[in-house]
């Protein structure tokens, strides 16, 4: 009973989204972004997450990275994941994102879900275990006042469900910053794909 | 009193290790899978066929599927020849994934993985896998470890591992994969089964016995190379040792002798798979596994000669492991590639990046140059041009 | 036989916890939800009925779930069933969904709406039944939907709104059950079969799901027609139509 009680308050204290407002917000130390409209967010192993309907249906990512940093966590520690080195350029970085889209595995088990067991990493993998990515329209964009590189992306997710993206990044002063939107093909990519393009247009780096 | 204890533990003992020494013939050995035989709708072997149907559906519509119908019509064709009686209750898929592995489910589904079409290196050494495979489905070896595992606790992780396995939600941390798959690898008995039995269906189809120990070899030692973190979901639920490796041999010896000549199909094998050699490099080299792909690719070239295309791969391999030196061994690769002639286009996008990376800028200008020009429609045309004007 | 109790938890991580927390506090917890904004079905209505994912186990005395073909057959059959007769009471009319063939553009999407919907249910799974997964956005309100697709199937059917049933279900092998009796009697609790999903009623011309059903519960039997109308009465509790 004590330990059932413990868990009562350990869950009504502790909650993993907060709430992200309609305004001008810092992203780390490096620089801010203005949303015109409210989203949720967690912390993802170092990564920033917004969301609004639920991770496994849209997300924003934002990632900085330095040199030999890995995108995502993984669980394993003998697993060989893609590094990023500074000295990559923009193409090489779709090919480190890709090749890290694709060493994401698992997701969520609706059956163990429907019994109340899940894991933030499961929802993670949930909404990218990728196959079959494909990059597109690789251009050179701005990134507030850097000079950067935006892409286009489309892929499979473990169940074949497609998922489509976009994302707008700069390398600056070794470091990788980067900003990633993805959400299924049928109606949730394209339900906030103007907020987003709205977020990445309103970059202003730190002095 | 004493001998029907004695029947009772041997009994006992028989239900626990249901997937110990049960050999054809033997007493409580389960019968061959007939054609088109069905199981009973009550019995748990239904229960694994209905999950394994499930995996199966999922899999067609998870779009990792090749369904070029010309290389499907050529396995459909090997497997028809190791067994006309059987092949009509098997159903192919060719998994689009850089790993080697090739399972069947006890529904008759039979996946092969494009890692191992890239690997073998004729249409014998394919069979080989595939026949051993049939084997394990003609005996029901994976119901018999269903039976062993599922009075464990690891009996909940044997459906997620099949769903692993098939293809669907697998895309990597092979090394989870793998050490999963060693709860359920077939025991050491099911194994030798297997190679027995693999060897009847091929040696009847004239495939030549060598090629399966060959196949083996090779494939132990890349994994070798690639280390503990790219341990192979194959070898996981295959347990593969050089011993093993060598009694294939002897065998094949043995059964060598009851022929004067034998197929290997290698031109044939080549043909069907060549339109499909590049997009497969291409997955291999970005799986991170340098050393690995570094071993099949040096292989490749040992066994089909100098080509452009092998060449470029492992330019890629030194490209993306990019240590001390590797800028300059990617760009020999690159250097040997255009040589050869009619070399993939990224080719001189490669170049100029390591060259960039070198601080040779006129010659990373010139080979993006050359790169747009050789690729008119390249989709990453404007970042290549921003590269270009920067150089300038 | 059904009994339940909780199971020790083997590891003490949160999460199993919570699922130990809401099977207690559960007991027969069915939270249905309604989407914002959506109009009520009218008086009768054409519902669409996706193929039931459904699952029936035997729990052995080891504790472990044995899928069971013969029962999972026979529980399609008896949910179809029943379903049908329920609505027909309401005046509705069910249509089982007969998956399009040898037309790929529009299998295509019709499998495509059929695994967006399981990500959705997941989804509301997620963010609306465990409060540490609660999301700000969706505080107070409940919007979600599977957008225009879904016209695809309201199209080749005719239907207003599909119904999405996802089932699982395991019943104690004789040997569990007679377990279970004994371990009642040394006063140990030991977990019979649970039910476990979810039913979602999703509109066919805005892509909304107008009613969410999450159910855990021991009641019900779906393997005979009679107990299964139970079942299904729990399932459809405070549904719309």
């Amino acid at each position: 009973m004590i330990l059932l009680l413990i868990v009562l308050l350990f869950i009504g204290g502790c909650t993993h989204y907060t709430a992200v407002p309609a305004e001008r917000r810092a992203i780390g130390s490096l620089y801010s972004v203005k949303s015109n409209v409210a989203w949720s967010q967690a912390d993802e192993g170092g990564i920033q997450l917004w969301t609004i309907d639920g991770p496994l249906l849209e997300a924003l990512r934002f990632v900085t990275l330095s040199d030999g940093d890995t995108l995502f966590q993984s669980t394993d520690k003998d697993e060989k994941l893609p590094r990023f080195r500074a000295h990559m350029t923009p193409n090489e970085v779709v090919e480190f994102f890709v090749a890290s889209l694709k060493s994401v595995s698992g997701g969520v088990d609706t059956h163990q879900l429907s019994k109340g067991m899940v894991h933030p990493a499961q929802i993670r993998a949930g909404s990218i275990n990728a196959a079959s990515i494909d990059v597109k329209n690789l251009r050179p964009a701005d990134f507030g006042r850097l000079p950067g590189f935006h892409f286009d992306f489309s892929f499979l997710s473990k169940e074949g469900l497609e998922r489509q993206g976009i994302a707008l990044g700069s390398i600056h002063e070794g470091r990788l910053l980067l900003m990633v939107y993805s959400g299924t093909r049928e109606y949730y990519f394209d339900k906030h794909k103007q907020d987003v393009e709205t977020i990445f247009s309103s970059v202003e780096i730190v002095k | 009193m004493k001998r029907f204890k004695f029947i009772l533990v041997f009994c006992l003992l028989c239900a626990v290790c249901a997937s110990c020494a049960t050999p054809r013939g033997t007493p409580g050995a389960p019968d061959d899978m007939q054609p088109s035989q069905r199981p009973d709708a009550s019995s748990d072997e239904a229960g694994l066929w209905m999950y394994m149907d499930r995996i199966e559906s999922r899999l067609k519509t998870s779009g990792r599927v090749v369904t070029d119908p010309a290389l499907n019509a050529y396995v459909r064709q090997i497997i028809c020849k190791l067994d006309p009686v059987h092949c009509a209750d098997i159903r192919i898929y060719i998994v689009d994934t850089p790993h080697f592995n090739a399972s069947m489910a006890p529904n008759g589904c039979m996946q092969v993985w494009t890692g191992l079409m890239l690997r073998a290196e004729n249409e014998a050494q394919l069979a080989y896998v595939l026949g051993h495979e049939m084997a394990h489905y003609l005996r029901r070896h994976t119901l018999q470890q269903w039976r062993t595992v599922r009075n464990t606790s690891t009996a909940l992780a044997f459906f997620s591992l099949a769903t692993a396995a098939a293809g669907v939600g697998f895309a990597g941390s092979l090394a989870q994969l793998a050490a999963l798959g060693a709860i359920f690898a077939y025991s050491r008995d099911q194994e030798r089964e297997a190679d027995e039995i693999g060897f009847e269906i091929m040696a009847k189809a004239d495939y030549e016995p060598v090629q399966a120990s060959q196949i083996w070899g090779d494939l132990l030692a890349e994994d070798e190379a690639g280390g503990k973190s790219a341990r192979s979901i194959f070898f996981a639920t295959h347990p593969t040792t050089t011993e093993r490796i060598a009694t294939l041999r002897n065998l094949a010896d043995k059964t060598a002798k009851e022929r004067s000549s034998w197929t290997a199909g290698r031109e044939a094998y080549l043909n069907a798979i060549q339109p499909f050699r590049k997009e497969w490099l291409h997955e291999e080299v970005h799986k991170g596994n340098f050393n690995g792909s570094m071993v099949l690719l040096n292989r490749l070239l040992k066994d089909q000669g100098a080509s452009a295309e092998l060449h470029f791969f492992l330019g890629e391999l030194y490209r993306l492991r990019g240590e001390k030196d590797d800028c300059e061994n990617a760009r020999a690769e690159y250097e040997k590639a255009l040589q050869l002639g009619n070399p993939p286009p990224e080719v001189f996008r490669s170049l100029g990046v390591v060259c960039l990376r070198m601080d040779k800028a006129k010659e990373a200008c010139d080979s993006f140059e050359e790169y747009l020009k050789v690729n008119p429609d390249a989709s990453d045309r404007q970042i290549i041009e921003s590269y270009i004007n920067r150089l300038r | 036989m059904k009994a339940k109790i909780v199971v020790a938890p083997r590891r003490a991580t949160v999460l199993l916890l919570v699922s130990a927390l809401l099977i207690v506090c559960g007991g027969c917890v069915t939270t249905s939800q309604r989407g914002d904004r959506c109009a009520t079905p009218p008086a009768s209505t054409n519902v669409l009925l996706i193929e039931p994912d459904i699952i029936l186990f035997e729990l052995t005395a080891g504790g472990l779930e044995e899928p069971r073909a013969d029962w999972t057959e026979t529980a399609k059959v008896n949910v179809a069933k029943k379903l049908d007769e329920v609505l027909k009471k309401t005046g509705d009319k069910l249509i089982p969904h007969q998956p399009p063939v040898n037309v790929p553009d529009r299998m295509h999407t019709q499998e495509q709406i059929l695994k967006l919907h399981e990500v959705v249910g997941q989804t509301v799974l997620i963010h609306k039944y465990i409060p540490l997964y609660d999301l700000p956005t969706k505080q107070g309100c409940f919007d979600w939907g599977l957008g225009e697709c879904v016209k695809s199937l309201k199209e080749d059917t005719g239907a207003d709104y599909a119904l999405f049933v996802y089932l699982r279900d395991s019943y104690a092998s004789p040997g569990r059950a007679a377990l279970i009796v004994a371990a009642a009697i040394l006063g140990v609790g030991l977990q019979g079969g649970v039910q476990l999903g979810f039913a979602s009623l999703v509109d066919l011309q805005t892509g909304q799901i107008v009613w969410f059903n999450r159910l855990i519960s021991p009641v019900g039997d779906l393997r005979t027609p009679e107990a299964a109308e139970k079942a299904i009465q729990e399932l459809l509790v405070n549904n719309p139509l």
